[in-house]
């Protein structure tokens, strides 16, 4: 027996239905009426798993027919390219061989000192009590730290009068401090001071010599 | 036995269902499908939570001639009809179905999402097998036998105890009895998609719970006539509780077979000779419903005296209800005039929105309205 709740003409109020039903049905017959249900889940599981490994598959066929197709297309385009390769590689060569000669040029300008500029200077210092008589500009390559070029300024000449000393310091102290100079030369030395002994010179006259040595210029 | 109708068939109130296995086979198959079942427990624990609830149910009726359909929706007030229709026959023949039948057609609006089956056929069997003291693993044998069956083993059995017997108090058991190779076709018509297979029972008994669902088997006795196609049935019930039922084999077609033989007409002509009073075609009546107008009385009588009531009505339903002629001659033989059944009367909305051109044939759908009831009486 149950119990039925009420309505107005079929089973009125609440009342007592009587359910004659003699289910033959068998439960293995019966069917889950959600969309969840083992078998469907199981039938989805197994598409899913077909689904996937067609996926793999699929990709990694793909992968290979794509890779074999973009050899096939980097072997042409190599062996269109051969000759402009080797080409390439001649242009690159001369250009390397030509970088490095242009950097070498570089270094010897770099390395150049401009001697007018250290000789100018003395035609407005120079007392007249001096003579000068030679001036030797000396070039010299080391290797030790590097490519470097030295230089040396000698100058030869004879200072007059009693005050010959002096001149030739005051000389020496123009290499050692005038602008032209400063930040070029490392050291001046006066490695010769001697009386004059050409005819017709006074007791007094000298003969001196003064080097000049200069920072050495490196190529870079 | 009075009236050679046998106590067995006195029935009362039910407590509780059950179904024999009809053969070791089938027992052997489920006992194995249980151990199955009891290995996906959780996970069909789990499934069921989210099963719909038996609200939204589609009534089928398979007979021989048509397929009956009746699509209900239960609410708080009651059962409400969504749609009806009637299609053609399904099974080329209801006695030999296939194991594999076409799947049924339901249209769109009529899928619901469980389906109740109700199959109309001569070859089932109903029987009230009464047996002292409680019903039990011992007592299948007997219930067995009470069909009275050649070879039970064809047969897919089941059955409900409608009184639970204490003692010397006798167990009083609806037993049914329904050809395997049907019972295992009729599932099949719905393979897939809504609705999904509910349950799988007999026209008779789904038009039985019809009834009692109407205000007609409410009160004192009530007699009920059913005329099927091929069946006819014949409940009486006392207080809403079913008292007696006999099933006969004649029905609807075999009284239109007579007509059809005696007037030399087809079919519609000998509906609507059966269905007008323009013919005498009482003596047809009377050889085709005498038989059972007259073990009608009989019944009733013994009820009458046995449950000390009275009937104090007679609801009659199906095609011989339309005909002026076979209720002339029920009038005759129970001394009560009968009134025609409708099992709309079971739904809150009186079948408002059944088509129109099925106005007229609402009987047709008693079993299908009573399978579709007695889904939600389960929930």
């Amino acid at each position: 027996m149950e119990v039925r709740g009420g309505n107005r003409r079929g089973t009125g109020h609440l009342r007592r239905v009587m359910n004659y039903r003699v289910d033959l049905i068998l439960a293995e017959e019966q069917r889950n009426a959600t969309v969840l249900n083992p078998r469907s889940i199981s039938r989805i599981a197994i598409m899913l798993l077909v689904l996937v490994i067609g996926y793999v598959v699929f990709r990694s066929v793909y992968g290979f027919v794509n890779l074999q197709r973009e050899v096939s297309w980097l072997q042409e385009r190599w062996d269109g390219s051969g000759p402009m390769s080797q080409k390439a590689t001649q242009v690159r060569d001369a250009l390397t061989l030509n970088l490095g000669t242009m950097d070498e040029l570089k270094g010897w300008k770099e390395s150049r000192l401009d001697w007018h500029t250290q000789i100018q200077p003395l035609e407005q210092v120079v007392p007249v009590t001096i003579q000068l008589f030679t001036l030797t500009m000396q070039q010299t390559l080391t290797t030790e730290t590097g490519p470097a070029r030295s230089a040396l300024l000698i100058v030869d000449g004879r200072s007059v009068g009693e005050q010959a000393g002096e001149n030739v310091e005051r000389l020496k102290n123009v290499f050692e401090t005038a602008p032209a100079y400063s930040g070029l030369v490392k050291r001046v030395e006066v490695p010769m001071f001697t009386a004059d002994t050409t005819p017709g010179a006074s007791k007094a006259d000298r003969r001196f010599r003064i080097q000049s040595a200069y920072t050495e210029r490196h190529f870079r | 036995m009075p009236f050679g109708i046998p106590l067995s068939f006195f029935l009362c109130a039910d407590v509780q269902q059950a179904r024999l296995p009809p053969n070791s086979t089938i027992d052997d198959e489920r006992t194995g499908r249980k151990q199955q079942k009891k290995r996906m427990k959780s996970l069909h624990d789990m499934l069921d939570r989210l099963q719909p609830k038996l609200n939204d149910v589609v009534g089928i009726e398979i007979t021989a001639s048509s397929t009956v359909l009746a699509r209900l929706h239960r609410t708080e007030r009651g059962a409400t009809l969504v749609g009806a229709d009637i299609l053609p026959a399904v099974l080329q023949s209801v006695e030999d179905a296939p194991p594999h039948p076409v799947a049924l057609d339901i249209p769109s609006r009529l899928r619901g999402k469980y389906g109740a089956i109700a199959v109309n056929t001569a070859q089932a069997t109903v029987r009230l097998v009464s047996l002292p003291g409680a019903v039990d693993a011992g007592s299948e044998a007997k219930l067995i036998e009470g069909l009275g069956l050649e070879k039970p083993s064809d047969y897919r059995i089941g059955h409900k105890v409608l009184v639970e017997g204490h003692g010397r108090s006798e167990s009083r058991v609806l037993v049914v009895a329904l050809p395997e190779k049907l019972a295992a076709s009729l599932p099949q018509l719905l393979p897939s998609g809504s609705p999904v297979p509910h349950s799988v029972e007999l026209s008779e008994l789904a038009i039985m719970t019809a009834f009692t669902s109407t205000p007609a088997a409410a009160g004192g006795g009530s007699i009920f006539i059913a005329f099927g196609e091929t069946v006819t049935l014949f409940a009486i019930f006392n207080r809403n509780a079913l008292v007696l039922v006999r099933r006969f084999d004649v029905g609807t077609a075999a009284v239109l077979s007579k007509v059809k033989d005696s007037f030399g007409v087809d079919d519609d002509t000998a509906f609507g000779i059966l269905c007008d009073s323009a013919f005498d075609i009482s003596s047809i009546m009377k050889e085709s419903i005498g038989p059972i107008a007259k073990q009608i009385v009989m019944g009733r009588d013994f009820v009458e005296r046995r449950e000390n009531c009275r009937m104090e009505n007679v609801c009659v339903s199906g095609g011989l209800a339309a005909s002026p002629g076979a209720m002339a001659e029920l009038t005759a033989a129970l001394g009560a005039q009968p009134a025609t059944w409708s099992p709309f009367d079971a739904l809150t909305d009186g079948g408002a929105s059944v088509p129109e051109s099925l106005r007229g044939h609402e009987w047709r759908f008693a079993a299908a309205i009573g399978a579709a009831l007695a889904t939600f009486g389960e929930s």
